[in-house]
């Protein structure tokens, strides 16, 4: 019986011991247990804490950026509102139709992202501004950073006072533009009115205007930001408030040291870049929107969405010896050069083989000099001196005789000589993302009643309210300082 | 031992018969349900102490004196019975199960307590309704059987999750889902699938194993489990052995599943095309065609507006004379696609589990396997689920008892996939108009021909290109592998009489593997030539946890308290890899070529608690309970990090008050009340923290990017819980029941406050808002019909919730559809109002706010045809005013008839799908209700239904109130018919028991509004998942 209860207590000890020595184990120093830190993240604290660290957060801005709801919707949304390249009435997943036809509603998911992920990008902009300054890196370091954040938040600026300004800056520069986020804004801060559309301009400006002159020329780069992508943007600013001598002397830092490239790159799929990339987006193997980017979008195989066509009257715009014509041969397969396929009409217009979906890998193109070209020779016609229109015909010259040898120097001036500059361009830059924002700064209006193409038959006038997106809905609920858009004409 | 004991009772029945005339009364006791032998039943000579216990074998043998005239039966868990002394000396009884439900044991929070002196509220769930039901997860069977409990299961996917939420919804960011507890372990629920469209990690616990569930309710009974308590505990307890012969146990069921709501009515080929024909025919007309050249004309523009030409002719519809635009007397469909029919099948259910439990006075186990296998109604979605337990105790000696439960399973599920992407079959067959063709065809319509001899799938149509369900449910692979082990070691200590030291030391283990495969050839794959991506995760939950408890009794006074110590500490392991380029089409990652960056990371959570409880009572008549838990957490922030709750509780037996003891009607009476707090801590793990997020890569650099604010100050939500019950049990326990009033109060609710997006963020985690939901809850059981032969009982219960927003720091969140603010609830629709159809234009109009000259409503409306112009309303709540289930049970000699039935009264849901099918040709190829027939046609129509025209842009399907409908309904959740087998013919067969059944799982559902299933989710919103299935079984089960 004694021996008995000695055991007991022998096993209860024992239990007792190991039930202890589990616990303390477990929860080791009290303090320390509940101390658990992520590990897919670091803490705001470190993010500029040393070169390592901010140099990750520059390319985070680069990754947002090249987020393809922001950038590549931008592009197809633009295309999407002219009538050159539309999305065919059936098979296109309802994608980019709401934009075609201008019937945007205030919940629009792709219309509040563009507004929410403009903002994001513009936020982490501000962090490495402000991060950067107190930054314990170098002075050469710093300014390279900055400048690139700078340029960036008012390439975001610029395109959403574009897009939900209540008016062009042609058209009235003290309209009501957007927010203006130039400082970190925190969860107590009172949310932002609009600021006015020149106001937004103004602080665009004075951003590139830094960015440009601190970049080092040293940074090279076709899918980062350089002085030569600066001064492109400066161009785009500057062409769109109507400021033509800086915008012809932007274009032309722009495309210095990118000549264009050979006539053959016309037809090379526009997916990996050429000497006249100014600027684009990656697509990797291991980093890349899948189904989402342009390419698929015109992809002619149906491989892709698929779902994006070429008006009738934007094909017959281009003369049979205009290279770009055959951008709309689709060979058999897509590693063919599209001079061995046919023309295809399909649904409601052409397919085009100009931008080659070719797995999930195709670079984006933001800039390139046919652009900035075309940017000087439009300036140039619009200031109207003789000097400045042989400059703009002399400029013209070059991209049309890019693509078609048999082009000689145009004879027009004046008001043809830019109507000339214009058709031009959007037979260079269709499906490049230029043509909205092209026919709101001229006061264009949309017309696309005679065409046998289009399935909206749209009649807008320059002055329409649809020129101006409505803010989205989840922002007018919580910033009552904002003034809605005109709903109505 | 065993024989040693045995022989020394016969040396003492020896001895004792040789000094007196007592005689020895031998006998049995069964119990009376299922015929067995019932081992431990307490054997006493009425008025004396003399007395005894049935052995493993259920029987007995007694001396007794010449005096004794009365022996008393007495097991727990059944009445007592009273066997009048004749001058046999066998006596065989049978005893019954007690009906007085408030007589029974109730696991609570660490412990047990009997039902009457639980101060708290709890309901229990018997093995019964869990056992042999055709649903893979426990929580499903819950639905209506317990007061106070909503349980909704929105898709037919087998292996689906279910939301399950307790008075009421509490939380509004924080997850509202109530903590599970097995055998005294938390452990984890959700979602872990990362492929899966739906799937819910309680499934791998088979239902079989189950030996009841107590539903925490209120405060007095879920307090100790402190922070995680506030939605409610559900404590499961798994089948444990009783000491006796080893009992083996086989059920076997087999069900066949269809679904279980009819949809929407939708247009054949031949309608679908003609109303296309007809509006291009009228607009010809219009323009100054003749009749023959208007057909002609509309011919050509519906073949090319629809990009398809079905019939056999190029001109199906031709102008006659007598009908107007006739179909052609040649013209003939080739095909008229049911894409509804191709991609569903009977669903098939089969479930086999084995038990056996047995013991000893000093070792108990049981033992399980089970089989479930459930093929579902849509092609390519199944689930199996091979799992076991073992549970045992061992009683090292009188002081001390060690054992070990442990479940292990592995669950195999199938799911196509899910919500808006184009390759969800029931999205596919939801909106794609009949007018396509299932398979490729040739000129004459014979559909083409693989060399296989099987028919080469059609991927061409205008609303999924590249896509066809059929096709690609032979090729695609959407895979989820769960493997789970729960191991729960445990060892308990009795000392000093009073104490008991018990440490429980448990982990649980998920992990999930899946495959998830697009062909190369179409679909999703056909870009990158195949991809396939492979997830791995891993959830470790460790949890462990000291308790002493005490107990005494000092004449009238019972006092009992348990202090404990507890840690958890959880980890999620996340690992995925994808890779394209398959030519081969071989589903596996080293079968591709093209790796696309792997994903991996892990987050932790741990908690740090300690606790105490104490319960006193007097004369079993007057009951005292609180309990304390100071929980520490590591999600919160740092100022607030540890918390403490609370919880007191009383009760009183009236009925044991001597003035009610002449009254007879009576058996029991029990008021009691109770107060206390919880919290809630179900937030992302580190959003208290500001933090950069990894990951943003770009051109092959690592990018970080701000991704969460700080919040130092965030801490648990924290419910504040009154409770009132009356619970009673009249008429020698023919009618009994339960009414409790509850009221919660939620402060400091975890809340995702939205910001203006300019801040970069769209919220911040924030502890700003309050809840309060009020109700009752009923329960009531009742034996209207008993006599020998039969018995008819009933059992109902409803549930009353009224959930109010008390506070809130903005003056409303509009989020989506749902509108935020004090006063209302918290899934209170928002929408656009719909105000019917312009008689003169056809177009859809909505109401809108009159603006005065200060830009402000006045409070008249007005209509417009612009969408954007509409105002927002509040449209009513997707949370139903009370739901509740009422059974009733018939038994009939060998028979017996089970009908449950489940109804929800109240709701407000949302039919997306009627709204797709009302798109009046904004989409083209996209089906149509027939509806369609009674849009507006010409001026002065009066009618709800917009004008139809294609390449539509009124917006009329735009979400408005239009498609907001009354989401009531009552359904018959479960008929079960079964036979018990004569006993004495079942050992004929050679078993001690056998039960054959027939069942059928919503077999009726009657709902308000037609063509949607009405058992939405919680929010009330609606997509395209696999609906809700109705399944007829057939079962057997035997005892030996």
């Amino acid at each position: 019986m004694i021996k008995d209860m000695k055991n007991i207590n022998k096993t209860i000890s024992r239990v007792l011991f190991g039930a202890l020595t589990l616990t303390l184990t477990f929860t080791s120093c009290k303090k320390e247990f509940l101390d658990v830190k992520p590990n897919d993240s670091i803490s705001n604290t470190q993010a500029f804490g040393n070169l390592t660290t901010i140099n990750a957060a520059m390319t985070g801005v680069y990754d947002l950026l090249s987020n393809n709801g922001f950038i590549y919707n931008l592009i197809l949304n633009s295309d999407s509102k002219g009538s050159d390249a539309f999305p065919n009435s059936t098979g296109n997943y309802n994608r980019f139709i709401a934009e075609y036809q201008y019937i945007e509603t205030v919940t629009n998911a792709n219309l509040q992202f563009h507004w929410s992920h403009g903002y994001r990008i513009i936020a982490n902009c501000n962090q490495m501004i402000e991060g950067v300054a107190t930054a314990p890196i170098s002075d050469a370091n710093k300014n390279s950073f900055i400048a690139q954040a700078k340029a960036i938040r008012a390439f975001v600026h610029f395109i959403l006072v574009q897009e939900f300004g209540a008016k062009p800056y042609m058209t009235d520069p003290q309209a009501l533009g957007v927010p203006l986020m130039l400082k970190s804004a925190g969860p107590n801060d009172a949310p932002p009115a609009r600021a006015k559309v020149i106001d937004v301009y103004t602080a665009v400006l004075k951003d590139l205007t830094e960015a440009e002159a601190a970049m080092p020329s040293s940074v090279t780069g076709t899918y980062t930001l350089t002085k030569n992508a600066i001064s492109g943007i400066l161009a785009r600013v500057h062409l769109t408030k109507g400021d033509w001598a800086k915008a012809s002397e932007f274009a032309k830092k722009a495309y210095a040291g990118k000549p264009l490239s050979s006539s053959a790159s016309l037809l090379a799929g526009f997916r990996a870049p050429t000497s006249e990339w100014i600027w684009g987006v990656v697509s990797r193997d291991d980093d890349n929107s899948g189904y989402l980017g342009v390419h698929s979008f015109y992809d002619p195989y149906d491989d892709g969405y698929s779902s994006f066509r070429i008006s009738k009257e934007f094909f017959n715009l281009f003369s049979d010896d205009d290279v770009r014509k055959t951008q709309f041969k689709i060979p058999d397969t897509r590693s063919q050069n599209p001079t061995t396929g046919s023309v295809y009409y399909f649904g409601d217009g052409y397919l085009t083989s100009k931008f080659v979906f070719d797995g999930f890998t195709n670079n984006q193109v933001l800039m390139r000099s046919a652009e900035m070209i075309l940017t000087e020779a439009e300036a140039e016609a619009r200031l109207g001196a003789g000097s400045n229109i042989s400059a703009a015909q002399a400029a013209l010259l070059l991209v049309q005789k890019r693509a078609n040898p048999n082009a000689v120097i145009s004879t027009n001036t004046g008001a043809a000589l830019i109507a000339e500059i214009l058709v031009e361009r959007r037979k260079e830059l269709f499906g490049e993302g230029q043509r909205y924002f092209d026919m709101l700064r001229n006061k264009e209006g949309l017309n696309r009643t005679t065409s046998t193409s289009h399935w909206s038959k749209l009649n807008l006038p320059a002055t329409d309210y649809r020129f101006a997106l409505p803010l989205p809905q989840a922002e007018i609920n919580v910033n009552p300082n904002l003034v809605q858009n005109p709903l109505t004409n | 031992m065993k024989k040693f004991l045995r022989n020394l009772f016969v040396l003492m029945l020896i001895a004792s018969s040789a000094i007196a005339q007592d005689r020895t009364v031998t006998g049995t006791v069964t119990a009376k349900e299922d015929g067995l032998p019932l081992p431990g039943v307490s054997i006493k000579v009425k008025g004396t102490t003399t007395g005894t216990q049935t052995g493993a074998d259920g029987k007995f043998s007694l001396k007794v004196s010449p005096e004794a005239k009365v022996l008393q039966f007495t097991f727990v868990g059944y009445t007592t019975k009273e066997v009048n002394l004749g001058s046999s000396s066998q006596i065989n009884v049978v005893l019954v199960t007690d009906a007085k439900q408030l007589g029974e044991i109730v696991v609570v929070g660490y412990g047990t307590a009997t039902k009457q002196s639980f101060t708290g509220s709890a309901s229990v769930v018997t093995a019964e309704v869990l056992e042999n039901r055709p649903v893979t997860s426990f929580e499903k069977a819950l639905q209506g059987a317990v007061a106070g409990v909503t349980v909704q299961s929105v898709s037919g996917q087998p292996g689906a999750s279910s939301t399950v939420r307790i008075r009421g919804v509490g939380s509004i960011s924080a997850s509202a889902t109530p903590l599970y507890v097995i055998d005294g372990i938390p452990i984890s629920s959700g979602d872990f699938s990362l492929a899966a469209t739906t799937s819910d990690v309680l499934s791998t616990l088979n239902p079989n194993d189950i030996e009841s569930i107590s539903v925490l309710k209120d405060a007095s009974a879920g307090s100790i489990y402190g922070s995680r308590a506030a939605n409610g505990v559900i404590l499961i307890t798994t089948k444990k052995g009783k000491s006796g012969s080893t009992k083996f146990n086989t059920s076997i069921n087999t069900g066949y599943s269809d679904i279980a709501v009819q949809k929407h009515q939708t247009l054949d080929a031949n309608q679908y095309f003609k109303q296309y024909f007809d509006h291009y025919y009228q607009t010809n007309i219009t323009a100054g065609r003749t009749p023959d050249a208007a057909a002609l004309a509309a011919n050509a523009s519906t073949r090319t507006i629809l990009n398809v030409n079905p019939y056999n002719t190029t001109n199906p519809y031709v102008f006659s004379n007598i009908a107007g635009p006739v179909l052609a007397q040649n013209a003939a469909l080739y095909y008229d696609t049911d894409w509804r029919d191709a991609v569903t099948n009977r669903g098939i259910t089969k479930n086999v589990n084995v038990s056996a439990q047995g013991g000893n006075e000093s070792t108990k186990f049981f033992v399980s396997g089970g089989y479930f296998d459930q093929k579902g109604i849509i092609l390519a979605s199944d689930f199996k689920r091979y799992s076991s337990k073992l549970n045992l105790s061992n009683q090292v000696n009188k002081s001390i008892n060690i054992g070990m439960n442990n479940t292990l399973s592995y669950t195999d599920q199938n799911t196509p996939a899910g919500a808006g992407g184009a390759a969800n079959p029931i999205r596919f067959t939801d909106l794609l108009a009949p007018v396509y063709s299932l398979y490729v065809r040739d000129a004459n319509g014979i559909p083409v021909k693989n060399p296989d001899g099987s028919s080469v799938y059609n991927y061409q149509n205008p609303i999924s290109v590249q896509f066809n369900p059929v096709g690609l449910a032979e090729k695609d692979e959407y895979i989820t592998r769960v493997g789970r082990g729960i191991i729960n070691p445990f060892a308990e200590i009795s000392f000093l009489k009073s104490f008991r030291f018990k440490t429980n030391a448990a982990v649980d283990y998920i992990n999930t593997r899946e495959r998830l495969f697009y062909n190369p050839d179409a679909g999703n794959g056909t870009a990158v030539k195949g991809r396939v991506e492979r997830y791995s995760v891993q959830d470790v939950t460790v949890t462990l946890s000291n308790t002493l408890a005490y107990e005494n009794k000092f004449g009238l006074h019972d006092v009992s308290g348990l202090i404990g110590q507890e840690a958890y500490r959880s980890k999620y392991d996340r690992l995925q890899a994808s890779i394209v380029n398959l030519p081969l089409g071989i589903p596996e990652i080293a079968a591709g070529s093209t790796a696309g960056l792997p994903v991996g990371y892990f987050t932790q959570k741990r908690l740090s608690s300690y606790f105490g409880k104490l319960s006193y009572s007097y004369n079993d008549k007057y009951f005292l309970q609180a309990s304390y838990r100071r929980d520490g957490s590591s999600v919160f922030g740092f100022e607030n990090r540890w918390g403490d709750f609370y919880s007191i509780g009383t009760a009183w037996r009236i009925s044991q008050e001597k003035f009610l003891a002449d009254v007879k009607w009576i058996d029991e009476l029990k008021v009691r009340a109770s107060y206390g707090t919880s919290g809630n801590d179900q937030i992302g793990r580190y959003e208290a923290q500001g933090l950069f997020g990894l990951g943003f890569n770009y051109n092959g650099q690592s990018g970080i990017s701000y991704s969460n604010l700080a919040n130092p100050a965030l801490k648990w939500e924290q419910n504040t819980q009154l409770d009132l019950g009356l619970e009673f049990s009249l008429f020698n326990g023919r009618l009994d029941g339960e009414v409790s009033y509850y009221n919660r109060a939620a402060d400091g609710l975890l809340y995702a406050k939205p910001l203006s997006f300019t801040t970069g963020f769209s919220s911040i985690t924030t502890n700003l808002a309050g809840i309060e939901n009020k109700g009752f809850d009923i329960l009531l059981n009742g034996v209207p019909v008993k006599t020998d032969g039969f018995e008819w009982r009933v059992s109902a219960n409803l549930t009353t919730n009224k959930n109010v927003i008390t506070k809130l720091t903005d003056k409303e969140v509009i989020s989506g559809t749902k509108r935020l603010k004090v006063g209302s609830d918290i899934y209170q629709w928002y929408l656009r109002d719909y105000a019917g159809v312009d008689a003169a234009d056809g177009a859809p109009t909505w109401y809108r706010d009159v603006l005065g000259t200060d830009g402000k409503p006045t409070g008249e409306r007005t209509t417009t045809k612009v969408y954007n112009q509409a105002t927002q309303y509040d449209s009513g709540s997707s949370l139903a005013k009370f739901t509740g289930g009422f059974t009733n049970n018939f038994r009939y000699k060998r028979f017996d008839l089970t009908a449950f039935v489940f109804f929800s009264y109240g709701a407000k849901v949302y039919d997306s799908y009627y709204s797709s099918l009302s798109h009046a040709g904004s989409i083209n190829g996209q089906n149509l209700s027939v509806d369609v027939y009674n849009s507006w046609q010409k001026p002065g129509d009066v009618t709800n239904i917009p004008k139809f025209m294609p390449t539509n842009t009124a917006l009329g399907a735009s979400t408005s109130t239009r498609f907001l409908v009354d989401g009531s309904y009552m359904r018959l959740k479960n008929l079960t018919l079964g036979y018990d087998v004569d006993k004495a013919l079942a050992r004929k067969i050679g078993v001690s028991s056998a039960r054959i059944f027939v069942g059928g799982e919503n077999i009726l559902t009657l709902a308000k509004h037609k063509g949607l299933d009405p058992e939405v989710s919680i929010t009330g919103l609606t997509s395209f998942d696999i609906p809700n299935v109705q399944t007829w079984s057939l079962g057997l089960n035997i005892g030996f």
